[in-house]
């Protein structure tokens, strides 16, 4: 197979494309498709500062690459969950990207007892539904302390295509309304979340990490077993491989649509301060809180 | 005979020489894994040689 642009040999094949690059041209292809999802969805510019999330994994290193490779000034955001030797694994990754390309960067490290395994056990709540509790609240308590506006996260396509199966088996209306690839600020503390690699896959951010010699960690989280967006996206591998363009199709297709769904979906209420911690919210005491006192409670 | 080592679910013998026709032996949707021989990534057009060994890494992670 060869490269398209220049004629030497691929390293990947875009099916959804129906063409093939080698590295030099698929990296530009990939730096071209994030550039395009920052400019088209306006998420944020070069004169502001980004935190972007990472966990280690392939999507949050391939965008903090990425974003470095186009200019952008960034600012790494680990959050160390306490889970088993994953966390650990995972920090480690991403310190060796942050020293080998010289990129700052903040850990956040849960408290003693305040671990995801331990906040699942003693909540009685789903290790997944925790960690995103965690994370949502940190995602703005963080960059809220350290002055910065804009906060990137590595979701891509299948992820977001899964999500939104999921949020329309259920006609989750609300959820569907939400779904895009910016997510506005709110209020003082609320921060503008962008998704700069919702034009890529899973296969190809892989594929560029890969090549491009980032280190990842390429195990999956031990909570995440038996995850039914991991269920969704098997599912939408195997309408893609029948019919390739499938899941850029369905997701593309419902953003130019998602006014429907916008139009019709219950208003969110006022913005509010928690009254335990002080940081906006949309009730009374943040979920956060509420997870805090329920594990205090028990 | 391929051997195809599978990152996190162990090893296994193929006799698909393709790796298009590898990956479908396996029951891997083609963009779901990296095939890769000796650090090089594989296109699917790729033929492989007998008593090859290569490296399958999937790609699909939680969202």
């Amino acid at each position: 197979m060869k490269c398209r642009i220049c004629g030497s040999k691929a390293i990947i094949s875009l099916r959804r494309h129906n063409t093939s690059f080698c590295h030099v041209h698929f990296n530009e292809f990939f730096l071209k498709q994030v550039e395009k999802a920052i400019k088209k969805y306006s998420m944020f510019s070069r004169d502001e500062e980004i935190l972007v999330c990472v966990s280690g994994g392939k999507d949050s290193l391939a965008l903090w690459d990425a974003l470095n490779k186009l200019n952008y000034k960034t600012k790494g955001f680990y959050i160390h969950l306490g889970i088993e030797d994953y966390s650990e694994e995972s920090l480690e990754k991403v310190e060796t990207f942050a020293e080998k390309n010289h990129l700052p960067f903040i850990v956040k490290r849960l408290g003693t007892g305040k671990t995801i395994p331990e906040l699942s056990k003693k909540s009685g709540r789903k290790k997944c539904s925790v960690c995103g509790i965690v994370k949502r609240y940190f995602f703005n308590k963080i960059p809220y302390e350290e002055n910065i506006d804009v906060v990137a996260t590595g979701h891509n396509m299948d992820d977001e295509a899964s999500r939104l199966l999921g949020n329309i088996l259920k006609w989750d209306l609300t959820r569907l309304s939400k779904h895009e690839p910016v997510l506005k600020a709110e209020g003082m503390m609320l921060k503008r979340k962008v998704k700069p690699l919702m034009r890529l896959t899973d296969y190809e951010i892989a594929t560029y990490a890969l090549a491009n010699g980032i280190d990842y960690i390429q195990r999956e989280c031990p909570m995440s077993k038996g995850a039914t967006s991991i269920y969704y996206k098997n599912v939408l591998n195997r309408l893609e491989e029948k019919s390739p363009g499938t899941k850029q199709y369905f997701y593309h297709q419902f953003l130019k649509n998602i006014h429907i769904f916008q139009d019709v979906a219950t208003r969110a209420d006022q913005i509010k301060r928690c009254n335990i911690c002080g940081m906006e919210s949309f009730s009374e005491i943040c979920s956060y809180c509420r997870l805090m006192e329920k594990i205090s409670e028990g | 005979m391929i051997e195809a080592v599978i990152k996190g679910q162990g090893i296994k013998k193929c006799t698909k020489h393709r790796v298009k026709d590898l990956l479908k032996e396996l029951d891997i949707p083609s963009e779901t894994a990296i095939v890769i021989k000796e650090g090089e990534i594989l296109t699917p057009d790729i033929y492989l040689q007998h008593g090859d060994t290569v490296e399958i890494i999937p790609v699909v992670s939680g969202g």
